[in-house]
């Protein structure tokens, strides 16, 4: 017999969401998705399983030591999804002509990596990518639809701290490949005093940019600081970027730090991370790609992103969705009922029927579950039960009243 | 404003010297009483256990903060290390009783299924395994030398600053697997989005302690 204990339990690092939290993420997700629908992206449903062939090469050393590998019952070497760009490329390289391209592609879906102790398995990722288009406008393109993604999600103080890998890489294009890749990786961990402590027993570099590259960070002024010490062609993209986003009205919206560099190695143009003021870690982040869709055989460029589902419902407007309305079905024709939610619904409001004859049992369970209204369309009139001898008025002047005061 | 946390304990007196001499507000943070949460001059100060310093930072509870180089290895957590300060100075040691030695000088494969006790089970197995050689980690809290005096594990992987409480317990340092010291920490969002706030106190520090940094 199974324990209710066992029951109740997950694997390690697993979980399941329902409640206000499932509610919130739906609500982002559908917010997201239709705004990037509207611009032409096609909803993307990736394949649980990847080949362990089609990506292993691709990605980096630390997301191929977190796949969680199995063999499919028909014995192919497979990893459970770990990244979705991957899937969305090999999507386009197999199935539209160049013809078609460029192609708009956005997502939602389930992420599996193995965690560091105490970390999640399985996140829920929602994103985007614009593939193969080779003319200016693409990161502009998906960076204002992103800002525009977490406008409408109530994250007005979102902000997109850019960064340019073909920056980081003509900064270390002299160097031999081992400092290089020790360098890379003290930027990738964040740890600028192994950074500055391998330049220092470098003794002759003499490159400003290098030396300079951590401490670069804040508005466009970066980008002239930047200047001065490179060319102004590494730094095409992120000016066009910033005039672009500056000419929207976005210039309080983004800010850069060109030492900061994304974890996956496929990645070739600007790159960029998204935070939210009420958090210290990264909602996601994505960047352009044009080298991966080289290793399929495709040219052009190629940008995305992806963000934590979990968190951006966290920081959104739908974190407190809004009051249920428990409606008392017992005891009236179901057809009237029904009729009447839909009153409700058209309000925007949520709502639950009780088909017990026994109002106050029906209402006191409503109550238990947290809902803050009871509507009784026998007399036709709504009762606050959020509170002690809460006030009962009529449909009409409850409606009235809300929209009043913009709210229940 | 700035959110700083510090941890309590051993180097917390060293930590709030620095501060000061760096030029931050310590009057309050001197005499802190039971509060935990101390603001000065635009300056929040964090007062945690050591080994919960890296999550107030990397929970963006707090922007910066001081923590030993062990516990934030430890942690595992994503943070941006900005300075070695060089206070607080120890290292992470395993240790036995001198006969282990002769395990420790032969070949590697002398030392798999050795037991561990350590207050550092991440760090533990990750300095084992990436020897090739398996362990068996015990999970202690405290008076880590008690484990191989009564038989319990053949060693410990812990920090060590003067070596008495080694000496004291019979043992010997096998082998040395870094050096600890208070690092000066932010957390990534901050680092990008709060430098301007960061670099002063990070300028101040640096000339203090005299690493090259940023």
């Amino acid at each position: 017999m199974t324990s209710s204990r066992s029951m109740r339990r997950l694997p390690a690092g697993c979980r399941s969401t329902g409640g206000r939290m499932a509610i919130a993420m739906e609500r982002c997700r559908h917010r997201f998705i239709s705004l990037f629908n509207r611009h032409g992206y096609r909803l993307f449903w990736s394949s649980g399983l990847q080949l362990l062939e089609t990506s292993w090469d691709l990605l980096p050393r630390t997301i191929r030591e977190s796949l969680l590998v199995l063999t499919s019952p028909m014995g192919e070497p497979c990893c459970l999804r770990s990244d979705i760009t991957l899937a969305a490329v090999n999507y386009l390289a197999n199935h539209y002509s160049p013809q078609e391209r460029p192609l708009r592609m956005c997502y939602a879906d389930r992420l599996y990596r193995n965690p560091a102790p105490g970390g999640d398995l399985e996140k829920f990722q929602i994103g985007a990518e614009l593939l193969g288009w080779e003319g200016e406008g693409a990161d502009v393109e998906i960076l204002s639809l992103l800002l525009e993604g977490l406008d409408s999600l109530g994250l007005n103080d979102g902000k997109l701290v850019l960064s340019d890998v073909t920056l980081v890489d003509s900064a270390m294009d002299k160097l031999d490949e081992g400092l290089k890749s020790d360098l890379l990786k003290a930027l990738q961990e964040g740890s600028y005093r192994t950074y500055f402590k391998l330049l220092s027993g470098c003794r002759s570099t003499g490159n400003k940019l290098l030396e300079a590259l951590p401490e670069l960070k804040g508005g466009p002024e970066v980008l002239d600081e930047a200047r001065k010490l490179t060319g102004a062609e590494s730094l095409r993209s992120l000016d066009n970027i910033s005039d672009i986003l500056g000419r929207m009205g976005r210039s309080d919206r983004i800010t850069f730090d060109l030492g900061s560099i994304r974890e996956l190695d496929y990645y070739s143009g600007p790159v960029f991370d998204v935070y939210s003021p009420e958090s210290g870690k990264s909602l996601g982040g994505g960047g352009r790609y044009d080298g991966l869709l080289c290793s399929y055989g495709l040219s052009g460029q190629a940008i995305g992103f992806g963000l934590d589902l979990e968190e951006l419902a966290k920081h959104s407007i739908y974190r407190n969705p809004e009051p249920i309305v428990a409606i008392k079905g017992g005891g009236s024709q179901p057809d009237l009922v029904l009729s009447r939610c839909s009153a409700f619904h058209d309000a925007g409001l949520t709502t639950e029927i009780t088909w017990s004859d026994d109002g106050d049992s029906g209402m006191a369970r409503a109550k238990a579950k947290g809902y803050s209204w009871w509507y009784d369309p026998k007399n036709d009139t709504v009762t606050d039960i959020s509170r002690e001898g809460g006030k009962i008025a009529s449909l009409e002047v409850w409606f009235r009243n809300r929209e009043e005061k913009g709210s229940c | 404003m700035l959110t700083i946390a510090l941890p309590t304990g051993r180097v917390m007196k060293e930590a709030i010297e620095l501060l000061r001499e760096a030029g931050l507000p310590s009057k309050k943070l001197s005499n802190p009483g039971r509060e935990l949460v101390i603001e000065e001059d635009r300056i929040r100060y964090i007062l945690a256990k050591p080994m919960d310093v890296p999550l107030y930072v990397d929970r963006g509870v707090a922007d910066l903060a001081l923590v030993g180089s062990d516990v934030m290895w430890e942690s595992g957590a994503r943070l941006v290390e900005l300075l070695d300060t060089g206070m607080g100075r120890c290292s992470l040691q395993v240790a036995g009783p001198p006969e282990l030695g002769e395990r420790f000088r032969c070949h590697r494969s002398e030392l798999m299924w050795l037991r561990v006790a350590s207050k550092y089970p991440r760090i533990a197995d990750d300095h084992f395994s990436r020897r090739g050689v398996q362990v068996e980690i015990v999970h202690l809290n405290g008076s880590i030398e008690l484990a191989p005096m009564l038989g319990m594990t053949d060693c410990i992987l812990d920090i060590v600053q003067t070596g008495t409480t080694l000496k004291a317990n019979g043992l010997v340092t096998l082998e040395k697997v870094a050096s600890v010291s208070l690092r000066l920490v932010a957390s990534r969002k901050s680092a990008s989005l709060r430098w301007d706030g960061i670099k002063p106190v990070l300028e101040n520090m640096k000339g203090l302690v005299g690493e090259v940094v940023a």
